[in-house]
């Protein structure tokens, strides 16, 4: 059966997922207690001082968020939708004499057994301006770096990036073919994965805060669903993707961040794949603990000694 | 491709400990007791003995039956069940960057013509 191809549909969103060791309640605390949230919150760097936050239907929110480089910018907020400790609704309204933001945040925190599932939905006017504010604000590395700054302050000894994963190739065809082999859906899908599997979904936004969907299918049927977010794209140099395989229920299970750089060497393209690990959750843990470089190598000696 | 997935947990679990590593590290050169175990480590016997309960128990480890003298030895299967998950995850970028390969040279054979 083939699967249409469309282009993803929430072109206009940026969609940043995570799954926190924490019970519902204590989430959604840290994101609606004016104490806590100065305390972790905004992308690596930031710091925050909140003026007002009335957590109403219709309530302002106004706070001061201090950027790394001394820039301070001036948040108003009014909360659409409260439905504690479920969702959150709130939007940016512009503020005199600063660039206008036009977006609209979807929080929602579902609770999925001791663990909760956080939806960080950013929507914006049109998919032009989705793109102009991941491109200007690194929003995709923003968020990530944000959800991870809150899972600190849940108390995730774990939160801390992860040793890198590396793998290099040198493909005989010049840069522009090859970025193009990675960046558009219909090449992507004809070489994705180990052999015998299939792709019977690409989707691919290959824009700042694009989505990325993929389905794999290996030898035996068992279909890998994966959603990703394209974070940076420089065509032909370099990309970086925020990748989560997700379970059967659609949750994610883990998230990595994958950066690819081109390098043309003459009339051949060298590709460097970097892989982060960003977080896991309990069901995905194994997997990420499989794929952690730093005692990998240590663990394949071992068993080379004793597997005979 | 079938994994005891519980198996795999446990194995992952145990190693994500950076001294219960150093201490298969160890045992990989051979059977060692507690106390010898211990040496390398600013830790208290119970603490070790902690450790040690974390490998045994997700069967990275067995212990000698002697009451006295009760050797700690390395079990290979588990490792080699969790460098099976790594290899999978290496198989990946291998496979796909190989498939890749061909498909360029299709593309430039195609383009010559």
């Amino acid at each position: 059966m083939s699967m249409p191809r469309k282009a993803p549909a929430t072109s206009r969103e940026i969609n940043i997922r995570r799954v926190f060791a924490a019970p519902r309640a204590a989430v959604y605390a840290a994101w609606t207690d004016p104490q806590q949230l100065p305390l972790w919150w905004g992308p690596n760097g930031f710091t925050a001082t909140v003026h007002a936050m009335d957590v109403r239907p219709g309530g302002t929110w106004r706070m001061t968020m201090h950027g790394p480089d001394g820039r301070d910018y001036s948040n108003h907020i009014i909360y659409e939708v409260v439905d504690a400790p479920a969702r959150l609704v709130y939007r940016f309204e512009p503020e005199p004499g600063a660039e206008p933001v036009h977006c609209t945040f979807t929080v929602t925190f579902a609770e999925r057994g001791a663990e909760t599932l956080v939806h960080l939905k950013m929507a914006f006017p049109d998919a032009k301006a989705r793109e102009d504010n991941a491109r200007a604000y690194h929003s995709v590395d923003g968020g990530v770096q944000h959800l991870a700054r809150l899972a600190q302050q849940l108390g995730e000894t774990d939160a801390a990036p992860k040793p890198q994963l590396e793998f290099t190739r040198d493909f005989a065809a010049p840069l522009k073919t090859v970025f193009a082999a990675w960046s558009e859906a219909e090449v992507l899908r004809q070489w994705w994965g180990p052999r015998g599997f299939t792709c019977p979904v690409c989707e691919f936004d290959a824009t700042p805060g694009g989505a990325v969907v993929i389905h794999m299918q290996g030898p035996d049927g068992r279909v890998y669903p994966m959603s990703a977010t394209v974070a940076e794209i420089e065509p032909p140099l370099r990309m970086v993707w925020v990748t989560e395989p997700l379970n059967a229920s659609g949750d994610p299970m883990f998230s990595g961040r994958i950066e690819m750089k081109f390098e043309a060497q003459g009339e051949r393209t060298r590709v460097t794949i970097q892989i982060q690990n960003l977080w896991a959750s309990a069901e995905g843990a194994p997997f990420l603990a499989g794929a952690q470089a730093g005692w990998a190598s240590m663990l394949d000696r071992l068993v080379e000694r004793f597997a005979g | 491709m079938k994994v005891e997935t519980a198996q795999l947990d446990a194995t992952f679990a145990a190693l994500a400990d950076p001294t219960r590593r150093a201490i298969l590290a160890r045992l990989a050169r051979g059977e060692a007791a507690v106390t010898e175990l211990q040496k390398p480590f600013a830790m208290s016997l119970p603490a070790i003995s902690k450790h040690l309960k974390v490998l045994e128990r997700a069967r990275l480890i067995t212990r000698g039956r002697d009451a006295q003298w009760r050797p700690c030895r390395l079990e290979a299967k588990p490792l080699a069940a969790a460098a099976g998950w790594i290899a999978d995850y290496k198989r990946f970028w291998e496979e796909s960057f190989d498939r890749l390969d061909e498909y360029l040279l299709t593309m430039t054979k195609e383009k010559k013509r």
